[in-house]
């Protein structure tokens, strides 16, 4: 019998939109909007390309389904990781390094945020927000910059004037302390 | 450090998309030596996904959804009018009756329902031959409009991957541009005992320390080896990556110079190493800063 489109992993859904499936893509773009339009408009700092990448990614999920492979990965991850690809491609094609880091409107998101998440995910957001809160400040930032800002270890030295290796050093501590705060069962809860 | 650590290393990094051009050599050649990584690389990448909770809630307008949804219902349209004329059949399925003619032996040619009569059948077959001639050309066209799609579909596959070579020339010519600066400054190596007739030259920006070495010139190296770079600004030589020479002796490495070694006095040298790469210089010297 076939699974109501809600009881659907990303997987299955993945599959039905390789088939050219239209529901199945709206359910996963209600599924994950949230979740990645965070991650674009973080790492672009400009809801109007934002929201265009955004558009690109869910077409480009239309076209690329049928290349997921689930045995290489969940999708969750390849939806994140293709999401943060186009959103930092756009900047450098952008050449827009020098976003005025808005402190001020990436905080306002959250303030208007009145939208219901699922409550596994809101779980997920506290559990990581802590975890980054105890890693020291410094890898914190190692993270941020690599994540956020795309910057390859090399840069990160350079803009934080600390030796490459130190660099390295707290980009494998932060990881796997990150790793360590996530068994396998949460993470596979996304 | 020990190696499972190296590995875990640029593991993370790559996984973070962070990697320097030098150590993605390094990390290439790793995966391909041991292709049972790439199951740690996902679960990396796996962990890494866990920072998009991170950022800050946004939601976007719901315009977003609605122009998605408008564009893969028309893509979707249109594959489906193209399936639907994949094998459009050229000749009609409608045969002309045969019309019979009878002697009328109540012939009479001047009464009008005799005339009409006799019209009768001319009309039907005129009709009957405009319907196959409609047919056929409503096959034909759609024939045509099957092949015009095929047509337009192999060109937007040529527009990708024109697109996707553009995109990989814009990111070269990124990266070449980004050592045209007025702090570029060159070296020329010259080949040594063991390879007299290679050359390279070497490009950095003594600002940035971006490099690009390039060679050619010099021999394949032997099944576990590569060249490696080495600037030597004091008594320590500093590695500077790996690189392979081609079968025609050419080779290139993108990297970049740490800010010590940035000075007119450093020598560059390249020499034959374990393919991983060294710490230190142990193999033979094949090019050296031209005097």
């Amino acid at each position: 019998m076939a699974l109501a489109i809600v009881q659907k992993t990303d997987e299955q859904l993945l599959q039905a939109i390789a088939a050219r499936d239209e529901d199945s893509l709206a359910f996963l773009y209600d599924r994950y909007k949230v979740i990645l339009f965070s991650v674009v408009l973080r790492i672009l700092n400009n809801r109007e390309e934002a929201e265009d990448v955004l558009q690109e990614i869910f077409l480009q999920v239309w076209q690329k389904a049928k290349d997921f492979d689930e045995t290489r990965g969940r999708g969750f991850t390849w939806l994140v990781t293709l999401s943060r690809s186009r959103a930092i491609d756009r900047i450098r094609a952008l050449a827009s390094r020098q976003r005025t880091a808005d402190e001020s409107l990436i905080n306002k998101s959250d303030e208007v945020a009145s939208f219901e998440e699922e409550t596994i995910v809101k779980q997920q957001r506290i559990k990581i927000a802590k975890v980054l809160a105890e890693l020291p400040e410094e890898q914190q930032k190692v993270l941020q910059l690599a994540y956020f800002e795309g910057l390859s270890q090399t840069e990160i030295s350079e803009k934080l004037a600390v030796p490459l290796g130190t660099i390295k050093t707290r980009m494998r501590n932060a990881t796997i302390k990150l790793r360590e705060s996530f068994s396998d069962r949460l993470r596979a809860l996304l | 450090m020990k190696n499972e650590e190296q590995n875990q290393e640029l593991l993370i990094a790559k996984a973070l998309d962070s990697l320097n051009v030098s150590d993605e050599q390094t990390l290439q050649q790793l995966l391909e030596a041991h292709p049972e990584l790439y199951a740690d690389l996902e679960d990396w990448r796996e962990t890494v996904g866990l920072l998009a909770l991170s950022a800050p809630v946004a939601e976007p307008s719901a315009k977003v959804r609605e122009n998605i949804l408008a564009m893969i219902k028309q893509d979707n349209e249109v594959d489906g009018l193209f399936d639907k004329m994949v094998e459009p059949k050229v000749e009609a399925n409608i045969q002309p009756q045969p019309i019979e003619f009878k002697a009328d032996v109540n012939y009479k040619p001047e009464t009008e329902s005799n005339l009409i009569s006799l019209k009768r059948p001319t009309w039907s077959i005129l009709q009957k031959m405009i319907a196959v001639a409609a047919c056929v050309s409503v096959a034909f066209l759609g024939f045509s409009l099957w092949k015009v799609s095929k047509e337009v579909e192999k060109s937007n596959l040529e527009i990708v991957q024109l697109k996707q070579k553009l995109e990989s020339s814009q990111i070269e010519l990124a990266k070449t541009n980004e050592l045209l600066t007025p702090e570029t400054v060159s070296a020329s190596l010259a080949g040594l005992e063991d390879a007299p007739n290679a050359k390279a030259k070497l490009i950095y920006d003594k600002a940035t320390g971006k490099a690009y070495l390039v060679v050619e010139g010099l021999p394949v190296a032997p099944q576990g080896k590569a060249y490696q770079l080495w600037f030597i600004a004091s008594k320590t030589p500093v590695s500077g990556g790996v690189f392979k020479a081609n079968a025609n002796g050419k080779g290139e490495l993108r990297g970049e110079i740490p800010l010590n070694e940035r000075q007119s006095s450093t020598i560059f040298a390249v020499t034959l190493e374990p393919e991983q790469g060294v710490p230190a210089p142990t193999g033979k010297m094949f090019l050296k800063t031209a005097l």
